[in-house]
């Protein structure tokens, strides 16, 4: 995102921020969220499809209410009031975006309107069918998770995108030989689809707190976390999309302080670093391997200052909007063991596979009586192989994930060794802190190398700059 | 603690801050805010100016800062040896000297340092590339003045006639964004051809602020970023897998610059640059050579030499350069023609590194008959 849009946002997040302290806070703050979820999306080649995809967005999010809101919530006029704003916003947008053929307020070219708004109506509209649909809610809550499953799939599987491309293609007239997986690029798609799943999971676990139609479209589109995440649990933000906790220039204080540091973070250290950290381009071009390994630890802090910069602007955002977002990162990189990095890094997510794979999991083997070792070995590989494929469905992506999930395996086994023999030192002792600043220095060397794989796109590519590293290349 | 932060006092610190460095510290350091460089301390020197519109692919970019350009070169780091053990040469040109799609050591100065030649006396010669794409003579007098902060011992300035014609000089970037000292080199060598610099305003006070100087800055910045990828890569050029050949079959156009034969003449042609750039380097010697250019045998080439000259405008143009060699007692070096047409790669005037080799061979012994009199 560039500093353009990061600038235009905070202006937003600060008339919203003040503008919804006395009225129309939830009603506002989701018809902002709708709005700049269309001005965010990326351009791409395929023809209105930018313009489209936020509309997707939508009928998913609005699929999922509908599957998950209590019936009484379904019926009141309030939902009604809120099914209405939300057309109406789009069909703002669509207005505009057909209007303004030169593209200089930043949105993506709408189709005419006498195409564009049936349709819109019928994604906005088919959701309510949902409510009639005679089967049980439990069919129903596997069906949803299922399709969200098989989108995320289709759209981190790079083969799949490009048919995906290739098919949006014919169908626009456009040539499907020049298809290919980057051009279908939607905006927050893991985030809302990660969102909703565990709306669903909630629901089924009987768990979800009952939430209003504009809250959960505020949740899931909430614009500071559209883009990057964090991935918030609804009842982490429910209460404060309703109603302002903090005086705002407490949220003020704090929040320009984290836009600050994350604008710093971004675009002075994390873009400098960016020129010279490991990239496909620049793997192999090392004259030795020094330069190798700089190129790897600038990709390391880089990708951290990055992602890290993302989510203090967007915490930030959220402030200003007297929302708390969750934390996604504390200091991950002066963790002294891969657990601990782990429970620091990218923490949305984490906490995610957690309670929604990890956690179920581990208790259904137990009670299938298997060896500790064996659960250890399956929760702990196939978590961490998930994690990896939740960035992209690649064999590089997967080797990532198995990289730390058998670091995280070794690292285990290797504590419930060592322990009877070395005893935990007192944490104010010089041997303390030697071991502590070992263990720091071994996990970022570990986490460092794991990244070869997450950033080069094929395994050969990734094994020549590892010989490289070595300077066997 | 957060409560008792007065915003109010906090943002006009803030904006006295901003404007005491905006106002007073930028103008007061200037352009030669340039010279401070991680280039030749963190990474070594590179072997030619930094050059690129693809920074994230050539690991080098444009910028107009002379001071920012010297200082990432090689030249400004090493201080000149005992004379009895080394001699220092310079080589001045376009595009072709700084080494369009070569890589640094197959660039003119790569290949005369790897021939590892040596004066009867025993020294060492060694060679700088401080040529810098773009046609323009008066670029090159820019480079050159500065160039003799670095004590040459020879310059080596190559020529070729699309960098005369006056409508030529100003017209490199690192030309217009350097006006103070061109019009300080009119001034100094009294330069008829770039009179019409006296008509252009100096930089207002606000071009020197930081608010003007901000694209000045962040290229400066860049440049030692890209440093980094200079040290571990050797790269400094993009080199794309393809390029569209210079064109052999050329247009039946006669004229050069809008002139018709007979009304070239050595008047709307730059010749007083050269001289000033004799009178600059005082007692250093300077060596002109007539850089080579593709001979084409396509369509058109009884009218034609290549894309760039009609023939009778270039064969004018050396007759001019040989008189002046003559009357001015220039030491002059006529190699126009020896690269064969197909060591010539993306222009008329870039070529191969065997069509570079040809020329590097060709011009060796002249240079060292200048250190063996």
């Amino acid at each position: 995102m560039s500093i353009e849009s990061i600038l235009i946002l905070i202006s937003i997040s600060l008339i919203l921020g003040l503008l919804t302290i006395k009225w129309g806070r939830t009603d506002l703050l989701m018809v902002a969220s709708i709005v700049l979820m269309y001005w965010l999306q990326p351009e791409t080649n395929l023809r209105y499809l930018g313009y489209w995809l936020p509309g997707f967005s939508l009928f998913l999010i609005l699929s999922t209410w509908a599957l998950t809101a209590a019936p009484a919530l379904r019926q009141n006029s309030q939902t009604w009031r809120t099914a209405l704003i939300i057309l109406a916003s789009v069909i703002l947008v669509s207005t505009i975006s057909y209007a303004d053929r030169q593209h200089l307020l930043g949105f993506n070219n709408a189709p005419s309107l006498f195409r564009s708004i049936p349709l819109l109506i019928v994604l906005i509209a088919s959701p309510s069918l949902l409510f009639f649909l005679k089967c049980k809610i439990r069919v129903k809550l596997w069906a949803a998770f299922s399709v969200l499953i098989i989108l995320f799939i289709l759209l981190k599987t790079p083969w799949l995108t490009e048919q995906v491309s290739s098919l949006w293609r014919s169908s626009a007239g456009q040539n499907p030989d020049l298809a290919s997986a980057i051009e279908l690029q939607w905006l927050g798609f893991s985030y809302i689809a990660f969102r909703l799943l565990h709306i669903i999971r909630d629901k089924q676990a009987g768990r979800l707190p009952e939430i209003g139609l504009n809250e959960f479209v505020t949740y899931a589109v909430f614009f500071p976390s559209l883009a990057a995440g964090p991935i918030a649990r609804i009842d982490q933000v429910l209460e404060s999309i309703k109603q302002v906790k903090t005086k705002f220039s407490d949220s003020f204080w704090m929040g320009s302080q984290r836009i600050l540091v994350g604008l710093f973070k971004k675009y002075m250290l994390a873009d400098s670093l960016a020129i010279f950290a490991l990239s496909s381009q620049n793997a192999l071009q090392p004259i030795g391997s020094f330069g190798a390994w700089i190129l790897l630890y600038a990709y390391s802090l880089q990708i951290y200052l990055d992602f890290s910069g993302y989510t203090d602007i967007a915490i930030g955002l959220g402030l200003y909007l007297g929302i708390k977002l969750p934390e996604n990162f504390n200091r991950p990189y002066l963790k002294p063991n891969l657990t601990q990095f782990w429970s620091n890094w990218h923490m949305s997510l984490t906490n995610w596979f957690r309670s929604y794979y990890f956690n179920p999991l581990s208790r259904s083997l137990r009670k299938k009586k298997m060896p500790a070792l064996s659960i250890l070995l399956i929760t702990q590989i196939s978590t961490m192989v998930l994690v990896g494929l939740w960035h992209g469905i690649t064999i590089n992506f997967a080797l990532w994930g198995l990289w730390h999930g058998i670091g995280l395996l070794i690292q285990n086994r290797w504590s419930s060794w060592i322990k009877p023999y070395i005893p935990v030192p007192d944490q104010n002792t010089v041997r303390h802190k030697l071991f502590q600043a070992f263990g720091v220095f071994l996990t970022f060397n570990y986490v460092t190398l794991g990244w070869i794989w997450f950033v080069l796109p094929t395994p050969i590519l990734a094994r020549e700059f590892l010989l490289q590293l070595i300077g066997i290349r | 603690m957060k409560d008792k932060i007065n915003l109010l006092r906090l943002v006009i610190k803030t904006a006295v801050l901003v404007a005491l460095i905006s106002l007073v510290l930028i103008p007061a350091v200037g352009n030669s805010i340039g010279k401070l460089s991680l280039y030749n301390s963190l990474f070594p020197g590179r072997t030619r100016f930094p050059y690129s519109d693809v920074p994230q692919k050539a690991y080098s970019i444009s910028l107009y800062n002379l001071d920012a350009n010297f200082a990432s070169h090689r030249v400004t780091a090493e201080t000149k040896p005992d004379s009895d053990q080394e001699v220092r040469v310079f080589l001045l040109g376009d595009s072709s000297t700084w080494g369009t799609l070569l890589k640094p050591d197959e660039t003119l100065a790569g290949q005369l340092n790897a021939l590892d030649l040596h004066t009867t006396d025993g020294k060492a010669v060694r060679f700088f590339n401080l040529g810098y794409p773009t046609l323009s003579l008066t670029k090159d007098l820019m480079i050159l003045d500065r160039a003799l902060d670095y004590q040459p011992d020879l310059i080596i300035w190559l020529l070729t006639l699309e960098s005369f014609p006056e409508d030529k000089q100003l017209s490199s970037p690192l030309v217009e964004n350097n006006i103070p000292a061109i019009t300080n080199l009119y001034k100094t060598y009294q330069i008829p051809s770039l009179t019409y610099v006296e008509a252009i305003q100096e930089p207002s006070f606000w071009k020197s602020t930081l608010f003007g100087q901000r694209r000045n800055l962040a290229d400066i910045y860049r440049l030692q970023l890209l440093g980094a990828m200079w040290a571990i890569t050797g790269i400094d050029q993009y080199y794309p897998a393809d390029y569209e050949p210079a064109a052999r079959d050329l247009e039946a156009d006669n004229t050069y610059h809008g002139w018709e034969q007979g009304e070239m003449n050595s008047n709307n042609l730059a010749f007083d640059v050269l001289l000033a750039g004799k009178e600059a380097a005082g007692d250093i010697p300077v060596l002109y050579i007539n850089e080579p250019i593709l001979l084409s045998s396509g369509r058109n080439s009884d009218l034609r030499y290549n894309f760039y000259y009609p023939k009778w405008a270039y064969d004018q143009y050396r007759q001019i350069l040989s008189d002046l060699v003559s009357t001015s007692d220039l030491n002059y070096l006529d190699i126009w023609d020896i690269i064969p047409e197909a060591e010539f790669t993306n222009t008329a005037i870039h070529t191969t590194p065997a069509g570079v080799h040809l020329a590097a061979e060709r011009i060796t012994t002249p240079i060292l008959d200048l250190f063996n009199p």
